[in-house]
């Protein structure tokens, strides 16, 4: 029993990473209609970045991290993909794998092949709960974060002018035009969110495992917790990335590490097969 | 119209199909005779080219002819590879059933993978794909440690009938062969009333369907064919490497076939082709820039070049962008307008 609840614990906090990554891949999916699959290269250049200075503490560390990613991100938007607004998705798909590639060889040359590694955000790595029961303190802090992030990002969304712009944007790039709102710049808002999102994630998956590029391999939960959250919906995506993360773990816990994939893309066939929508979509999103 | 201003025209057109068989000739010659002129190594990389090719193109049919964006072929390789693998090694036959029989799974994994693609398009579609080449990496994973072993499965030398053809010259014509085969069959297909009705799909399903086209017949045959095409060059590849092993089925190997098809112009045959050599030869150039002004191995001064692999990593995502934003139909692209240019220059075009 308590290896059933440890393994559901840790999976909420693991899963709470994919939900940042997630709701980073919702804020572009949403805005421009482009799936980015650089979510992975940004997610490991903010570990390496941390990593880096981890002299400094984690969190001075973090910091620099979310701020240097992004940057990156955003200056990708204004670079490359700025010019293929409208292009539809094959060709923004594939410029953000080209921009994966691209990241990845130069945190490589920057950082060296060696694995780095980040101290944790809190001091004593463990805590006890009665039971038996143990969290990493780094997953805690996760989780605080993700929701943190979650409701933060909502209320931008729905109460300030710029989630107005991104939202009329999205919806109808032509009128929002027409209405004020400059669809270039409001997209390269969403990829620096979707960039600092990355970043976080991609420190405390460092600080919790090592810092190198493996952390990329992360996203494709990310995936998985976009489309089983619903491709369009914020708390979707963090509820969507925890489901994911409970999943991987009690796979992981019960049939063996090589599970852990796998099951995780079962459920994300199931759902694109029986619900496209997800959990918490609106049916009507399909692009086609 | 009088018989004096139709003769030069049926002419012109005869000269044009004359022209284009001598042409034909002289290609089919130039490839088959290239490994009796190549030294080794480059007879390797001209195998691996007609490899990637032969790869590419159908992948090319797939996403540029019935603009069904797939990251699945790595896991089509994949079962191709294991078919063979099963077929050569467990029952004892030879590459031609296990060409077939990896053809068959092929088309039957494809056409449950192309299932999903009856009702998502799109974002959803390609997340399906991704879904798929996890599971079936997976999938050969554990085929491969209950069947061949952690080493994976090791091919023999390629015999077929007590000949043996392991040598790089033979397993080049070998690849060749196949590789022609695929081309004609695509060819075929798509100037066919079927090929047109997977452009119509492309375009609107909802629009071919009025028309009358069976929409979801199309789309699932298109899938089962470009899959058995895929899993059987998936047969040849692993014979090429000399084994399958499920860590070489990444999804960046994916992503190698779709640049292909990017850099080489979408849902054309001699796109493919320009692709696959372009696509192949990038790292060949870059280990001989890096041999000759490099520091060498190991060196950590040096600038760049002393980390070739990293800077070929930059160099593949650049021409990946590159090609998207700059030359959005590929090279055949710039072949046709060089073409058009020329023609204009010498002042024969009679297209324009």
């Amino acid at each position: 029993m308590s290896n059933f609840l440890n393994a559901v614990l840790s999976g909420i906090g693991f899963g709470s990473l994919y939900g940042l990554v997630a709701l980073g891949l919702v804020v572009i999916f949403k805005s421009t209609g482009i799936l980015n699959f650089s979510a992975g290269a940004l997610m490991a250049l903010g570990g390496l970045v941390a990593a880096s200075m981890t002299g400094n503490g984690f969190w001075i560390a973090a910091a620099f991290a979310v701020v240097v990613v992004t940057v990156v991100a955003g200056a990708s938007n204004v670079v490359v993909m700025n010019p293929l607004l409208g292009r539809g998705l094959f060709p923004g798909v594939m410029v953000t794998i080209g921009l994966a590639s691209i990241v990845e060889g130069i945190s490589a040359i920057k950082f060296g092949a060696r694995a780095l590694f980040l101290d944790p955000p809190v001091q004593n790595p463990a805590i006890d709960l009665p039971g038996e029961l143990t969290i990493s303190s780094t997953l805690l802090v996760s989780l605080v974060l993700a929701l943190s992030a979650t409701v933060v990002l909502s209320i931008g969304f729905q109460r300030t002018g710029v989630g107005l712009q991104l939202r009329a944007a999205a919806a109808r790039p032509e009128v929002a035009t027409m209405f004020g709102a400059n669809p270039a710049r409001i997209f390269t808002y969403a990829w620096a969110v979707a960039g600092a999102l990355a970043a976080i994630a991609g420190t405390l998956l460092a600080s919790l495992t090592v810092a190198d590029m493996s952390i990329a391999a992360f996203a494709v939960r990310a995936f998985a917790a976009m489309i089983v959250g619903g491709v369009d919906s914020l708390g979707g995506a963090m509820a969507g990335g925890i489901m994911i993360g409970v999943i991987e773990l009690l796979a992981g816990t019960y049939l063996g590490n090589d599970y852990r994939i796998p099951s995780t893309m079962i459920v994300l066939m199931a759902f694109l097969l029986l619900r496209p929508s997800g959990m918490f979509g609106t049916p009507e999103v399909v692009r086609p | 119209m009088s018989a004096a201003s139709a003769t030069p025209r049926v002419s012109a057109v005869q000269v044009g199909w004359a022209v284009r068989g001598v042409a034909l000739v002289v290609v089919a010659v130039l490839f088959i005779e290239a490994p009796n002129v190549l030294s080794p190594y480059w007879t390797l990389i001209a195998t691996q080219v007609v490899l990637a090719f032969a790869i590419a193109a159908p992948l090319n049919m797939l996403t540029g002819n019935a603009g069904q964006f797939s990251l699945g072929n790595a896991a089509f390789l994949a079962i191709g590879a294991y078919t063979g693998a099963y077929v050569v090694l467990k029952l004892d036959y030879q590459l031609p059933i296990a060409l077939v029989v990896a053809g068959v799974i092929g088309a039957t994994a494809g056409f449950v993978v192309g299932l999903p693609a009856l009702r998502l398009r799109g974002a959803y579609l390609l997340m399906s794909t991704l879904a798929a080449h996890y599971l079936v990496v997976f999938a050969a994973q554990r085929f491969q440690s209950a069947q061949f072993g952690a080493a994976g499965a090791i091919f023999p030398p390629l015999q077929v009938g007590g000949v043996d053809l392991s040598s790089p010259r033979s397993m080049y014509w070998v690849i060749l062969a196949f590789a022609a085969a695929v081309a004609l069959v695509i060819y075929n297909v798509m100037w066919s009333g079927y090929g047109r009705a997977i452009e119509a799909v492309k375009e609107r399903d909802l629009a071919a369907a009025a028309c009358g086209i069976p929409v979801a017949r199309t789309k699932l045959s298109v899938w089962a064919l470009t899959s058995a095409l895929i899993a059987m060059a998936g047969v040849l590849q692993a014979y090429l490497i000399g084994a399958a092993t499920f860590e070489y089925y990444t999804l960046d190997l994916a992503i190698v076939y779709v640049a292909i098809i990017i850099v080489g112009g979408l849902g054309s045959l001699t796109g493919s082709f320009l692709g696959a050599c372009f696509i192949t030869l990038v790292p060949v150039a870059m280990n001989h820039l890096t041999e000759k002004y490099g520091p060498g191995v190991g060196s950590t001064d040096g600038g760049l070049l002393s980390h070739p692999l990293e800077l070929e990593t930059i160099v593949y995502g650049a021409i990946i962008i590159g090609f998207i934003i700059l030359r959005p139909e590929g090279l055949v692209g710039v072949v046709r307008s060089v073409g058009r240019l020329a023609g204009r220059i010498t002042g024969g075009g009679r297209r324009g």
